[in-house]
């Protein structure tokens, strides 16, 4: 027994560099910024005053914030599964051709190799109202051209969608992964019960055996989706009239466009809360289906 | 030192003086920061050889620029926070009430009052009003603009207009686009550019009208009044019969040059810009920004010069620095090489400097004379002042799309705005 108050204090020495980083960038700025969603301080300013939950209060009356968090939770649940989605469609259409996987496995997967604001203002091209090439295409089939960022009914669709295009091929990569990883003895002894069809195939063993790479891909595509934030600043700035206001964006105006920094911290306490329990009720609900 | 600096106050008051001092006492560095590099990066950098020619003790050196007037007060505030201000720092109009409410500016009006020869250094009171702020001098203006209305004149004349007698009113500008403007086609009649930063263009109309945002004890809203009525009827004409449209400015500017809008209101800024992209394809003019009332008015836009630092030795060469930039030489180098105006009057009046380049552009003379009736760019009281300029924007953005009527969007603009201010 002599060796163990050595061993916990070779244990601490060696967290040390761990915890004191996860405290001085983690936990400290946190509690900083729970300190001062109580206060009504100003970006820049040197003094301040403690309000209480005079933030949350303005925060409960204030519709941009609904519209911000109503935008934002659609975006997820849209975004989310439907890139999740057409990523597994893609991971299975690409495996099941072994002589352009490579190619197209690159061309999936650049969007999400590539910087989202470069792309943002590749897409602001796109959709330029008269010289872009989707209102072009669109003249084909006799849809009438619209400025898709600024028309107030489809400002936030086309956020999502570029989401979407944004997120499908990280969701493809990952798939392919957790496809490789399922023995192909499976398969076979599939074929030997009378598995025939692909679709089949598909749907008895690839889909299961995918369990713990689809709760991962949901995970991080919906944390990714509610850190939606450079689309937003680039293309619209929440505009027209906050149709595509998200809360990250509504966050960095509040603190840093109108240095109302005390409201701005209060609105980070509540998006952080947010992302725990999406992360916490994500868990609970698909740990249970997933087969290991 | 103290001869030396003798030498200074003596070479601020004679500003084109001969001999530079020598180089006595030991550098002084000011560190001055800057904004929108695409227009003044050059501006500044010639700006600064030529002060340190002419004072070789003093040694300037720029901090990165910023690239807009929302990130250059930004950084401040934060440099604020970290004690790393720059000694000199150029901030938009409408940005310096920040700095003055967070005593982060210093007070000009003692280094005025020191100057021998102030009346005679071009520095009228219209244009020192701009950097003043509770009785006093915060800043002095560098690179000025006021909103003007450019016309494509093809389009004008094909519309039955005269070029050579513009309309005066909005009335008559909305008439004209209203000719110009092909509905279903290509041309476009009229565009007010509504949603330049800081209400700017709403302030201008509001102005124009003899009104005001608030009311003079700052407490309450004055824009829903006759006067912001009268402002709001203007804008609701241009949608109704202007052909105006509910698009972004860099679309707007592409369809100017592109010839395929008649009459664009922005700032006289852009000229500049806009000679570059047109070319000669077809000839534009600007004229004023119409006045419909007596003693109404246009707000000024573009940069201030403020100081920073508090320490007395650097604030003496600071001033020099500041009277230089905004002074006839800093002035002229601006004025060529962009399309705003000088917030000083002797380089106009001298053939050598600018006399002669505003007779041969006299779309740059346009601002010039609007500055008889120039008053400050508004900046909202208290901590919520900037989000006001965004409510604000709002609202416009409402009424130019049609989702609201000009009568309830200024409504719900004033009840908003009431809201935010400080009680």
């Amino acid at each position: 027994m002599h060796a163990m108050p050595h061993r916990s204090w070779l244990g601490w020495a060696l967290s040390a560099p761990g915890i004191i980083a996860l405290f001085t960038l983690v936990v400290g700025p946190g509690l900083v910024t729970a300190l001062l969603s109580f206060s009504d301080w100003q970006f820049g300013a040197t003094s301040l005053n403690w309000i209480g939950f005079d933030n949350f209060v303005a925060m409960w009356h204030d519709e941009t914030f609904r519209k911000a968090f109503r935008n934002t939770l659609l975006y997820i649940c849209v975004v989310v599964p439907a890139s999740v989605g057409l990523g597994l469609m893609l991971a299975l259409l690409v495996e099941s051709d072994p002589g352009l996987r490579a190619f197209y496995r690159a061309a999936f997967f650049l969007p999400v190799a590539s910087t989202l604001i470069a792309m943002a203002v590749v897409w602001q091209f796109m959709l330029h109202p008269t010289a872009g090439l989707v209102n072009h295409v669109l003249s084909w089939f006799r849809v009438a051209p619209t400025d898709w960022l600024k028309n107030p009914a489809t400002a936030l669709w086309t956020i999502i969608a570029i989401g979407v295009w944004s997120k499908t091929g990280l969701a493809m990569v990952l798939f392919m992964a957790g496809l490789q990883s399922i023995p192909r003895d499976l398969y076979d002894a599939g074929q030997i019960d009378g598995i025939d069809e692909a679709w089949d195939r598909v749907l008895r063993i690839t889909v299961p055996m995918l369990g713990p790479t689809t709760l991962f891909v949901l995970t991080i595509s919906a944390i990714q989706a509610f850190q939606v934030f450079d689309t937003v600043q680039v293309l619209t700035e929440g505009g027209p009239n906050k149709t595509s206001e998200v809360l990250l964006h509504l966050i960095y105006s509040e603190g840093f466009s109108f240095f109302r920094a005390g409201y701005a911290a209060a609105l980070t306490v509540v998006y952080l809360l947010v992302v725990l329990c999406l992360i916490q009720l994500q868990a609970l609900v698909v740990e249970r289906r997933v087969h290991y | 030192m103290q001869r030396h600096l003798s030498t200074f106050t003596l070479l601020g008051s004679l500003l084109f003086a001969g001999a530079p001092p020598g180089a006595t006492a030991q550098a002084t560095e000011l560190v001055v920061d800057y904004n929108i590099p695409a227009a003044f990066k050059q501006v500044h950098e010639d700006l600064a050889k030529a002060f340190m020619a002419r004072y070789p003790s003093v040694k300037i050196t720029f901090t990165a620029p910023t690239a807009n007037y929302e990130e250059a007060i930004q950084r401040i505030l934060r440099q604020a926070v970290t004690k790393q201000l720059p000694d000199v720092s150029y901030q938009g109009l409408n940005r310096q009430r920040v700095l003055v409410d967070r005593s982060i500016a210093v007070d000009l009006t003692p280094f005025i009052a020191a100057e021998k020869d102030w009346k005679n250094q071009g520095y009228d009171d219209a244009l020192l009003s701009l950097g003043q702020l509770n009785g006093k001098q915060w800043s002095l203006g560098f690179s000025l603009s006021t909103p003007v209305v450019y016309y494509n004149l093809d389009l004008v004349k094909r519309a039955g207009g005269d070029p050579n007698n513009l309309p005066g009113s909005w009335e008559g500008i909305i008439a004209l686009a209203k000719k110009i403007d092909a509905p279903g086609g290509n041309v476009h009649g009229m565009q007010f550019v509504w949603d330049i930063t800081g209400n700017w263009l709403w302030q201008a109309l509001v102005f124009s009208h003899g009104g005001s945002m608030l009311t003079p004890d700052e407490k309450k809203v004055a824009f829903d009044g006759p006067k912001g009525q009268a402002a709001m009827k203007d804008l609701a004409a241009m949608l109704k019969d202007g052909g105006m449209r509910d698009i972004s400015n860099p679309v707007a500017l592409q369809n100017f040059a592109a010839g395929t809008l008649g009459i664009w209101v922005y700032t006289t800024a852009a000229i500049g810009a806009v000679n570059k992209q047109i070319g000669s394809r077809f000839e534009f003019r600007t004229g004023p920004f119409p006045i419909p009332v007596a003693g109404g008015r246009v707000p000024a836009g573009g940069n201030a010069v403020m100081m920073l630092t508090r320490d007395p030795a650097k604030q003496r060469a600071a001033w020099e620095y500041i009277k230089f930039a905004t002074g006839p030489v800093g002035a002229t180098t601006m004025v060529r090489a962009t399309g705003y105006f000088p917030a000083n009057t002797i380089p106009a009046q001298r053939a050598d400097l600018l006399g002669d380049f505003y007779k041969n552009n006299p779309n740059h003379l346009t601002a010039i004379k609007q500055l008889a009736y120039v008053t400050g760019w508004y900046a909202f009281p208290g901590e919520n002042g900037l989000k006001v300029t965004d409510v604000i924007k709002d609202q416009l953005q409402a009424i130019v799309n049609r989702s609201t009527t000009p009568e309830q969007g200024l409504a719900t603009m004033a009840a908003s705005v009431q809201a935010l201010l400080p009680r």
